[in-house]
């Protein structure tokens, strides 16, 4: 009789405990997955024309179009994508972000980079250092020189007339030399 | 395998052989009373381990019949009352009738801690945050490393090996820990990355796991600003005992055809034998451990030997002595991190065939005296060295010996009133061309005091100093006050709150490290580091409505000054910084439920943590913000059913800028989700011959939920491991 009475209360427990798992069985997916291979030529790009006014300056080894995540700000953290190199000396240079990248960075994401340049370096290799570059254009929207132009691109699509002037004669303002960290 | 499977079965011989010698039988027999000596009727008596067993009648008598003679545990159960268990019963010819009182059934809330004060207090007394959890863990879900454990502690969190306690900690790959780790108040960091080697701890010998959520500097110095995890190892057994246990597991393929990168299942298995005794006054235990494991990723294998030797030796009643020392071997592959989200299990080219080559040996001494019955000392002396060495790694050798001597002396001034006050020298020297060979010098003095105004009211003060001096950086001093109130307002409800104040000085990882972190990153050292400092408040409670269920909730801030952390500089190095202000607020809440007592089990936990940059008010780096754990324990007869789950939201801050170009240190590093992990554990107690043995089918992340803790890393995905244990 004890033993019958056990038996039900075992059953009667074990179905307690698959009551209080079952949900557990169904709440899950698979977490991350790995990503896809990309197929197909992504055209995500923009382009535009770079103009220079007055005598490029002497001892220039590098010249390129810089995109960067944040205003103002030039170092490799906000650092997002490089167009060049650009040819010394040339008043114009018409550029495609793809046909033009320089290879280090292979994308441009769709979004929103709020501090476009042209920016110019004379050290033999090429640095990451902030202080090793100087920056020679900037873009601006439609002539609006109070803030950096805001470059938008939009997925699958080509932005164009992102044009920037480098007035070697009336040079830009240039970002901190060294960008002041909070922990500095 | 195959030698896995042939070596299981040889030491199921040599066990089974054992334990068929047993000869004669008798019945074991008692009287099962209430605390007001009142007989119990219907009271389980059951031998730990075993089917046999018997009820008591209505004079609370039982008889368990035809028992060999032996050495048992019994384990004696009634609803109503607390689930008791007599170890080491002697049973021979001249065996006497047991007499056993049960008390009424509860959750614990008085067990002992020593670690909030240095001395021991019962749980309902102290001012902060704690849990204790007890080793039986480690056979259940076959747990051979601590921080395993640990993965399932509320307000804990474990990413790869790095431990933190309420989001102390994000993740910097080794160096420097914010949890201050002990062996019997002993710290087990090591003198050079003060990391935690967790294969250092020896978990066959784990009395309790007490863990001190919160800054406790004030008591045990720069580790301890997050918290402390304290490990009470047991005392040596009055008669003989030895202990084996032997596993052995399989990984499960992974989820996606892209991962395999392997023909053949991926193994791991391990042993261990621990004998324990005691010659008069000489108590020992030894033990030695082998694990290899071949892991689900490419060049992530670990084969590891590690050896453990306690002696303690009772001088007199008044005086004690005890020696803990450990050895570890260990060779590992050097997996850093994936080669991108479509190999996940592979490591990136340049680390293939890397290996590290490690050493590490630890012994400690502690004497204890009483001096009467109101005034007793402690010294507590230390030596650990540490040695690893990268195979085909460049600037990756290091050995580092750390010498640490305190004296902590214990003062009851009266029933109400308790100080407990230290001193304390630590020195390590390091050699390595990776943090070049720099040497650490630390001295610290400390008093603590718990004073009970009232049976309601519990208070703490506590103070300390600390000078620390890191080779060429500017010697530093500091001072942590603390202070604790501790109201009972009812025997349900008790409230607790406490101010502390903590510090931490940077390792020498953290300030010399000079390496080549691939991708053309240098980690580049940074001797302006500064000491970081942090003030921190909590108030929490316990209540306990009735005897099945306790709650406990907390809700805490701390304000961090030159909180250490690694950065992207905007050279493009990496370097430890510190920021000026950061901030972790959150809230603990966790309850544990009686539901069938002795058989229905359930515990859950739940953390949100707001950690904040405040000064770039962004989310600290690698804390996730929302964490549940949580287990149901079924325990029906002999079996022994369990399952966890462990649940992080999407951790929102990492280092993104080493994720993609142009710097790509992590290839796909982004790529994260939150964390679901459910385990499954069933176990089984039985006899052969004289000697319980008890099995275990551990199923972890049975749904192959792919996570990662630490970006470019891919959580274990599913495996199954089935475990072997006995005691004679």
């Amino acid at each position: 009789m004890i033993n019958i009475y056990m038996n039900r209360k075992f059953n009667k427990l074990i179905k307690i405990f698959l009551i209080l798992i079952i949900p557990f069985l169904y709440s899950c997916d698979k977490g991350i997955e790995p990503y896809p291979v990309e197929t197909g030529p992504d055209i995500t790009s923009f382009e535009g024309k770079v103009t220079f006014v007055g005598a490029w300056p002497e001892g220039i080894n590098r010249t390129y179009i810089v995109v960067f995540s944040e205003p103002s700000r030039f170092d490799v953290n906000t650092l997002q994508y490089i167009i060049g190199p650009i040819p010394y000396g040339v008043s114009e240079f018409n550029y495609n972000s793809i046909e033009n990248n320089l290879g280090l960075i292979p994308k441009l994401a769709a979004g929103e980079y709020p501090y476009v340049i042209v920016a110019q370096s004379k050290t033999p290799e090429l640095s990451l250092l902030r202080q090793d570059w100087t920056v020679a254009g900037i873009y601006f929207n439609q002539g609006n020189t109070a803030l950096p132009g805001i470059l938008k691109i939009e997925q699958g699509k080509v932005v164009s007339g992102i044009n920037i002037t480098c007035d070697f004669n009336n040079p830009p303002v240039q970002p901190p030399s060294r960008w002041k960290m909070n922990y500095e | 395998m195959n030698n896995i499977m042939k070596y299981i079965f040889f030491a199921a011989i040599i066990l089974l052989s054992y334990n068929f010698l047993s000869a004669q039988n008798k019945n074991i027999t008692g009287f099962i009373f209430d605390k007001d000596n009142q007989p119990l009727n219907g009271a389980n008596v059951i031998i730990s381990g075993t089917n046999f067993g018997a009820a008591s009648d209505i004079n609370g008598y039982f008889e368990i019949k035809n028992i060999p003679f032996g050495i048992y545990d019994l384990e004696i159960s009634v609803i109503g009352f607390k689930k008791e268990k007599i170890r080491n019963i002697k049973f021979y010819e001249l065996f006497e009738p047991l007499r056993i009182t049960l008390r009424p059934e509860s959750v614990e809330t008085d067990q002992i801690i020593v670690s909030a004060g240095k001395y021991e207090q019962r749980i309902s007394d102290i001012t902060v945050s704690s849990v204790v959890i007890g080793p039986e863990i480690f056979s259940k879900k076959n747990i051979v490393q601590l921080d395993e454990a640990l993965r399932y502690v509320p307000g804990v969190s474990v990413a790869l090996e790095q431990v933190s306690i309420r989001g102390s900690s994000g993740y910097s790959k080794g160096a420097g820990t914010r949890v201050f780790v002990a062996v019997d108040g002993i710290p087990i960091y090591t003198g050079d990355t003060g990391e935690i080697v967790w294969e250092m701890v020896p978990i066959t010998d784990v009395e309790r796991i007490e863990i001190i959520k919160g800054p406790a500097s004030s008591l045990y110095g720069s580790t301890a600003i997050g918290g402390v995890i304290n490990i009470i190892t047991k005392k040596a057994a009055s008669e003989p005992v030895t202990y084996i246990k032997t596993f052995a597991g399989v990984y499960d393929d992974p989820s996606y055809d892209e991962w395999k990168w392997n023909k053949s299942k991926r193994t791991f298995f391990g042993v261990e034998a621990v004998h324990s005794s005691r010659l008069n006054n000489l108590g020992y235990t030894f033990s030695i451990k082998r694990f290899d494991n071949d892991s689900y990723r490419e060049n992530d294998f670990k084969k590891r030997l590690s050896g453990y030797l306690k002696l303690d030796y009772d001088i007199d009643v008044n005086k004690s002595i005890t020696f803990i020392g450990n050895y570890l071997d260990m060779n590992r592959g050097n997996f850093i991190y994936w080669k991108d989200s479509r190999n996940a299990l592979i490591p990136k080219d340049s680390d293939r065939d890397q290996t590290v080559k490690s050493d590490r040996q630890f012994a400690s001494l502690i004497y204890k005296q009483k001096f009467s019955d109101t005034f007793s000392g402690e010294f507590k002396s230390s030596y650990y060295r540490s040695n690893f060495e990268g195979i085909g790694i460049e600037l990756t050798t290091a050995t580092s010996n750390l010498f640490r001597n305190e004296l902590i002396t214990t003062s009851k001034i009266n029933d109400k009133f308790v100080i407990v006050s230290g001193v304390e020298v630590s020195y390590a020297d390091v050699k390595s061309n990776l943090f070049s060979s720099p040497y650490f010098l630390s001295a610290s003095a400390y008093v603590h005091s718990e004073y009970k105004f009232s049976d309601k009211i519990n208070s703490t003060l506590g103070l300390r100093y600390d000078f620390i001096k890191l080779d060429t950086l500017a010697g530093a001093n500091a001072l942590t006050p603390r202070a604790g109130l501790n109201y009972k307002y009812s025997d349900e409800l008790i409230f607790r709150t406490s101010f502390a104040t903590g510090f931490r000085a940077p390792t020498p990882a953290e300030v010399f490290t000079s390496a080549d972190a691939g991708s053309g990153i240098m980690v580049v050292e940074n001797p302006n580091l500064d000491y970081e400092t942090s003030l921190s408040f909590e108030i929490g409670a316990i209540y306990q409505p009735v005897n099945f269920i306790k709650f406990d909730a907390a809700f805490f801030n701390t304000d961090y000054n030159n909180f250490i952390e690694p950065l992207l500089t905007s050279e493009g190095n990496i370097q430890f910084v510190n920021l000026p202000k950061a901030r972790i607020q959150g809230v603990d809440f966790t309850t544990d439920l009686i539901l069938i007592p002795g058989l229905l089990n359930f515990s859950v936990g739940y953390n949100y943590l707001w950690a904040r940059d405040i000064n770039n008010n962004k989310a600290m780096k690698y804390r996730p913000r929302n964490t549940v754990y949580s287990s149901l324990e079924f325990t029906p007869y002999s079996f022994e059913f369990r399952t966890d789950l462990r649940y992080w939201s999407k951790v929102e801050e990492i280092d993104f800028n080493l994720t993609k170009p142009p710097i790509n240190l992590i290839a796909d590093g982004e790529n994260r989700a939150e964390v679901i992990v459910v385990d499954l554990s069933i176990g089984y107690n039985f006899v052969i011959g004289a000697s319980p043995f008890k099995i275990y089918l551990n199923g972890k992340n049975i749904f192959n939920y792919n996570y990662v803790e630490f970006i470019g890393n891919l959580s274990p995905i599913r495996n199954f491991s089935l475990s072997l244990e006995t005691y004679f």
